[in-house]
């Protein structure tokens, strides 16, 4: 009976009162809040925060995981680099700090990330990093021109 | 050109994968290293001797960053105090602003990073010990 009752309360809830007005005041949302379907899909409000905050959380994340492994070979590499006297294996370890030295930028970029911003790539949605170019210092090229 | 040979640097972290090899890039540059892996010992090896640098990890468990800069102060405030760190410089900025950490390394970081912060340091503590002798002159 007390079921019921309990039901039969929140039925009475969305009747229509006497003032003409539908909604309930108790579950009127802001006008803020109200979004419409094509806002839903875009990401929009309280959605876009909340793509930001998961976004920043994993990026976080992967830059804390990854930074110590990576600095543990990069730091070998360079002690190896620095007492090998083979030109070949030199050559070799060039290329793979080279490398490293592009891990290290992404992670970077991952690290100083304040934005929710995605490309396409070939229908895939991609969290974009990189900065704008205009904030980029000059290049070692841009530099000797200057 | 500076001369690294004189610097003593206080290495403290509790990985031994990346502290050996951190000790091993130092001594490469010139650095005279100790190597400590407990709070403790951090302090005592401070207590009896003089650093020009001292490297610690931020990401210690249970370390408190703000105390543990802030006993070191007291000990010695012509040392430099370098922190290796991972996250956004922004959160380092907001948390540790106006703590006494003098320098940031970011993770990861290769054998010129760790060369520029140690001439950094060593520039910096032979300025402070300069200013030292001329006031006491």
């Amino acid at each position: 009976m007390e079921t019921r009752s309990k039901i039969n309360n929140q039925q009475n809830l969305w009747d229509r009162p006497k003032d003409g007005n539908l909604t309930a005041p108790e579950v009127r949302r802001e006008s803020g809040e109200r979004r419409c379907g094509a806002d839903r899909r875009s990401g929009y409000g309280k959605n876009e925060d909340h793509l930001l905050r998961g976004t920043l959380a994993a990026s976080a994340s992967i830059v804390f995981q990854f930074s110590r492994p990576f600095t543990i070979i990069l730091g070998y590499v360079d002690l190896l680099l620095n007492t090998s006297k083979e030109k070949h294996t030199k050559k070799n370890l060039a290329i793979i700090k080279e490398q490293l030295e592009i891990i290290s930028d992404i992670l970077s970029d991952f690290r100083e990330l304040d934005d929710f911003k995605t490309t396409t790539f070939d229908g895939v949605e991609i969290l974009t990093t990189n900065k704008v170019m205009e904030e980029e210092a000059p290049n070692k090229m841009d530099r000797k021109l200057i | 050109m500076l001369n690294m040979n004189n610097m003593d640097v206080l290495l403290f972290d509790n990985r031994t994968d990346q502290s050996l090899m951190i000790e091993e890039m130092l001594k490469q540059i010139g650095c005279r290293v100790s190597l400590v892996m407990v709070k403790s010992d951090c302090f005592a090896k401070l207590i009896n001797g003089r650093y020009d640098l001292v490297l610690f990890d931020h990401s210690i468990p249970g370390l408190d960053v703000t105390g543990f800069v802030n006993k070191l102060e007291i000990i010695d405030r012509s040392m430099s105090v370098a922190m290796m760190v991972t996250l956004s410089s922004r959160f380092y900025e907001e948390k540790y602003g106006c703590s006494g950490i003098d320098y940031l390394i970011f993770k990861p970081f290769g054998y010129e990073d760790l060369l520029l912060l140690v001439t950094e340091a060593f520039q910096y503590s032979q300025g402070f010990k300069q200013t030292i002798l001329d006031k006491w002159k």
